[in-house]
């Protein structure tokens, strides 16, 4: 018989390195006289999408577009370094770099900018639309590029370099007092799943997960980390393990050591939460982990819920279930 | 190492005289046991480029299926789904859609792996097998080629299948660790001739329980001259926990699967039961 049931999981995480560790990112950043900017960084995007997010904060700066900003990352002959893609950092930390990095090239162009035009104060210069400006007075503009470029004959150019530190110290082990972690990432996750109570196997039907970014960046991006989250959870939920006899890992490959294939993998609806965090960039915070954290716990309660048996050790195989119905209605065997 | 390509099965048989030359049908397990080193072959004799080991035709009272026939081919064709409902079920889920436009029937028997996805049902569906070797041909029910071993000897190539038609049911079902890409764990196929609501004859095959998939004589002797209904059901499956009980003996897999399959055979017979849809379109 196939039995449904739902269950939730909440998670908090504390990202970053953590405890004081030195948590540093770097940024290098030009701005070019053809009306683009480049910016070098040592954040490695492995397809969450860092880069694309570097872009769209040089150009969110800039007034320019995202596809006019070149980022250069991974080559450590030119880009300064930014840490690891671990921790669920790299849009926090290296973000902020980033923003630092361009507010600073910025401010310089907008000290040039206010002389160009004759403006009293740097902070009355508006970038936008490709443009630059006195705000307010459309008679005053020019293409940023076009700006950059009468600099650069005079021998200014726009080049900034900048860093960012989380702010984090070790926990007093005597009193427990600190700030072991910044920022804390928040999340919730409810499962509905259907288990056959023949053959113990675990369906998930839905998976319906909310998560505090802070500031969604990139709600598309936001949205794929969330599923790629809940498919690597339902992997250490249901399948996920690794075989060790004698030291000696038996199933050192996918066709061994299975993960959740597309057909594995349910409906997921996405919630996403925007609770400013002001340390971050335009307020975000890192999603990645936390977005695989709540699916084990989400599912475990909702076979409980289905089936009424605790499986306490992962993965939950059809096995497992079997044994705990059998123990809880012996007149199965 | 060599490699041979023949047009015809003549030519086909006339180099696999060579000792060390294996027939090359999908490769989708020759090739990995050749790169972990379990085989070395001297030669490869593809059988790819030989038509007539790719049809898929009705001759007289049988549906013929050449060896070459791939499970992507075997799914799409109506043939099959009409006249072998569960060969046609188990070209769905066999593998992923890039092994199914490579692997064969032919090479699913010749490889023999306990969790062949493709014998369960051609066992159900009373199954022939066409052999031919440099010694002649033969005809054998699959049923009695799966107790011989070694299973095929040197240099015999698997021509094709020949199932009965005489219209059989058939339903197939099986268990993996999860939807797609999954080796079977537990694979059943069901085949049933009826009239007014009474289960004439049965065959139940089972897979990945044991050194090969095998027939139940008695699961299907119990089942068969008898109305069916919900007992009738409910007797198949706890027929079906027993066969395999017995087959899996005390092995580390036993305690699960003589369980498990109880969920296995009421999915494949839900299909051929469910509205009492004969063909099962």
């Amino acid at each position: 018989m196939k039995k449904r049931g739902v269950g939730i999981g909440c998670t908090w995480y504390g990202t970053g390195y953590g405890n004081g560790f030195p948590d540093v990112s770097s940024a290098f950043l030009e701005i070019h006289d053809d009306g683009s900017a480049t910016v070098l960084t040592g954040a490695i995007d492995v397809g969450q999408g860092s880069s694309t997010v570097y872009a769209q904060i040089v150009a969110e700066e800039l007034g320019l577009k995202p596809e006019d900003i070149t980022v250069v990352t991974g080559d450590t002959d030119v880009a300064p370094d930014s840490g690891t893609t671990a921790a669920t950092r790299q849009t926090y930390n290296t973000g902020n770099a980033v923003l630092r990095a361009v507010r600073q090239a910025k401010g310089k162009l907008q000290a040039y900018a206010a002389r160009t035009f004759s403006c009293t104060t740097p902070e009355g210069i508006e970038l936008k639309d490709g443009y630059i400006g006195v705000k307010g007075d459309p008679s005053r503009r020019m293409p940023l590029g076009e700006m950059v470029s009468t600099a650069r004959l005079q021998g200014e150019r726009f080049i900034s370099a900048e860093s960012f530190t989380a702010q984090t110290t070790p926990v007093n082990m005597e009193n427990g007092q600190g700030a072991p972690y910044w920022p804390y990432a928040f999340g919730c996750q409810a499962a509905e799943v259907e288990v056959d109570t023949e053959t113990g196997i675990v369906r998930v039907l839905k998976i319906v997960a909310a998560h505090d970014v802070g500031k969604a960046i990139n709600p598309t991006q936001v949205e794929g980390q969330i599923a790629g989250g809940v498919a690597q959870g339902l992997g250490y939920a249901l399948l996920e393990q690794v075989e060790l006899k004698e030291g000696k890992i038996q199933n050192p490959a996918l066709s061994s050591y299975l993960i959740p294939t597309a057909l594995d993998v349910p409906e997921i609806e996405s919630i996403i939460i925007e609770e400013t965090e002001s340390s971050g960039p335009y307020g975000a915070k890192g999603l990645g982990e936390p977005a695989m954290l709540p699916v084990v716990a989400a599912v475990i309660n909702a076979i409980d819920d289905a089936v009424g048996v605790r499986i306490t050790s992962l993965p939950a195989t059809p096995e497992k279930i079997l044994a705990a119905l059998a123990e809880k209605e012996p007149e199965r065997r | 190492m060599d490699y041979f390509r023949p047009l015809s099965i003549e030519e086909a048989l006339g180099l696999a005289q060579q000792p060390g030359r294996l027939f090359l049908a999908g490769g989708t397990d020759l090739s990995l046991h050749m790169r972990e080193g379990r085989i070395n072959p001297l030669g490869l004799i593809d059988l790819g480029k030989i038509a007539e080991l790719k049809e898929i035709r009705l001759e007289g009272e049988w549906l013929e299926i050449g060896s070459m026939t791939t499970f992507y081919d075997l799914g799409q064709s109506d043939l099959i789904r009409k006249q072998a409902k569960a060969l046609w079920q188990a070209c769905q889920t066999m593998g992923s859609p890039q092994i199914r436009h490579q692997a064969t029937i032919g090479g699913n028997l010749g490889n023999c792996s306990p969790a062949a996805d493709g014998l369960p049902p051609l066992l159900a569906l009373g199954a022939e097998v066409e052999l031919v070797s440099a010694r002649g041909r033969e005809r054998v029910l699959l049923a009695d080629l799966l107790k011989r071993t070694p299973l095929l000897e040197s240099g015999t190539l698997i021509k094709g299948f020949l199932i009965p038609l005489q219209g059989w049911d058939s339903g197939f079902a099986k268990l993996g660790r999860r939807q797609a890409l999954a080796i079977a764990r537990l694979s059943t196929a069901f085949a049933l001739k009826r009239q007014d609501g009474v289960a004439l004859e049965v065959r139940a095959a089972f897979g990945a329980v044991g050194r090969r998939a095998f027939l139940s004589e008695p699961l299907a002797q119990s089942l068969s001259g008898r109305v069916l209904n919900e007992s009738w059901l409910e007797d198949a499956v706890k027929g079906s926990q027993n066969a395999v009980a017995e087959a899996l003996g005390s092995r580390a897999s036993a305690p699960y699967k003589r369980v498990a399959v109880g969920g296995v055979v009421r999915q494949a017979l839900k299909t051929m039961l469910g509205g009492g849809n004969h063909d099962g379109d």
